[in-house]
């Protein structure tokens, strides 16, 4: 690693991340437990669940958590790692922000900020998970 | 020549219908040594009967990608319990590290890098903590069968086979090995030998994925050991931030 030097590094990551994407992205995870952790049920007739925006597996505990911002090894499916897409839609969700963000807190509840865009942290199982929202006033 | 082909097909699929049938007449009898039945229940007793302890694991999960590779991530947990009423596990790997507090009034979450935690109220006692906590809000306490095991409460598991082994070490204890077998779920059990039965190592294989996924976790126990109140209790760490705990319900609402 040390024979590259950094811009040609910093491509070459960039050239690869999207077609890492796909192969790195976690489906499902052992379980851990004799009586925990059994596959969710299955929805009710007439009311399907896609998979979609949302798939961290609740009862599976898929270890891609990032929120110390190094080491994302993978991704869980449908779940951006980091929100470096600009104009991030509302209520959508990501498991981490970009390093140069600032803690607000505002009416007691604390938020992200990076820029224009605003995250509400969120545990959602066992991981910090952030919510795109509307600028708190 | 196609139906050279057809006929050659049929065979092939009869041929791998057979050997199918084969494989599940040979995974079906059910097979429950009384030995290793007792020895699951003499366990299970023993637990119950620790007032207090704590403990250290080390634990190897896989993780299984899209493709069907698996990767085998490492954690180190420390627990500690007091019945009825006081839990505390500290999670620790390379990326995450999780600590969880019960004091017999709510838990906590708390996430030592993000310096965020969660908190709600939780049930009075140990025995309805785990599944509580599951079903309401998605968090899977680990090590939840050190408390299920030997709980009359608690749902039994459904064995197709139960078969002692024999003696194995683990880690310089004497043990005896057992292997059992329910639906989707292949485990295994090293218990401690002598007059404290205690499990040392277990080890789970997810047979409902075709990727057989394992979980193993070795245990280092200080029975005996009673922790301070202040093991138990969260006191929140300088900077930190109350963020809130979703609702597993919530999270399938957001899905659909």
């Amino acid at each position: 690693m040390k024979l590259i030097s950094i811009p040609v590094a910093v491509c070459a990551l960039l050239v690869l991340a999207p077609a890492m994407g796909d192969a790195r992205e976690v489906r499902s995870a052992a379980r851990t437990s004799v009586h925990q952790n059994r596959p969710p049920p299955p929805p009710p007739p007439g009311h399907p669940i896609p998979p979609r925006n949302v798939n961290v597996n609740h009862h599976v505990d898929i270890d891609v958590d990032v929120d110390d911002h190094y080491h994302p090894w993978a991704t869980a499916a449908a779940v951006t790692t980091a929100a470096v897409v600009t104009g991030a839609v509302i209520g959508s969700m990501v498991r981490s922000v970009p390093p140069n963000c600032n803690t607000v807190v505002v009416n007691g509840i604390s938020y992200s900020q990076c820029g224009n865009t605003w995250y509400q942290p969120q545990m959602q199982g066992s991981s910090v998970t952030y919510v795109v929202v509307n600028p708190p006033r | 020549m196609k139906h050279a082909i057809l006929a050659w097909g049929l065979a092939f699929a009869g041929a791998l219908g057979t050997v199918s049938a084969m494989a599940q007449t040979a995974a079906a009898p059910t097979l429950l040594e009384p030995q290793a039945v007792e020895a699951l229940r003499k366990m299970g007793r023993h637990l119950q009967s620790l007032q207090s302890f704590s403990l250290k694991a080390q634990t190897a999960t896989d993780q299984v990608l899209v493709n069907g590779q698996k990767v085998q991530l490492d954690a180190a947990l420390t627990l500690w319990a007091h019945r009825p009423n006081r839990l505390r596990v500290d999670f620790e790997s390379d990326r995450r590290q999780r600590q969880f507090y019960y004091d017999g009034r709510s838990v906590t979450v708390y996430g030592k890098a993000s310096n965020y935690y969660a908190q709600f109220a939780a049930p009075p006692t140990l025995d309805q903590l785990f599944g509580r906590v599951s079903e309401e809000f998605g968090i899977d306490l680990p090590l939840a069968d050190l408390f299920a095991w030997g709980d009359p409460a608690a749902k039994p598991e459904q064995l197709i086979t139960a078969l002692a082994i024999g003696p194995a070490t683990v880690r310089g204890v004497p043990c005896e090995q057992y292997a059992f077998r329910q639906d989707g779920l292949d485990w295994q059990l090293w218990i401690q030998r002598g007059a404290q039965p205690l499990p040392r190592r277990l080890v789970l294989t997810t047979t409902d994925d075709p990727a057989r996924p394992q979980y193993t976790v070795d245990l280092d126990w200080v029975p005996g050991d009673t922790p301070p109140d202040s093991t138990f209790a969260f006191v929140p760490p300088d900077g930190a931030q109350a963020i809130q705990a979703v609702r597993a319900n919530a999270i399938a609402n957001t899905a659909r």
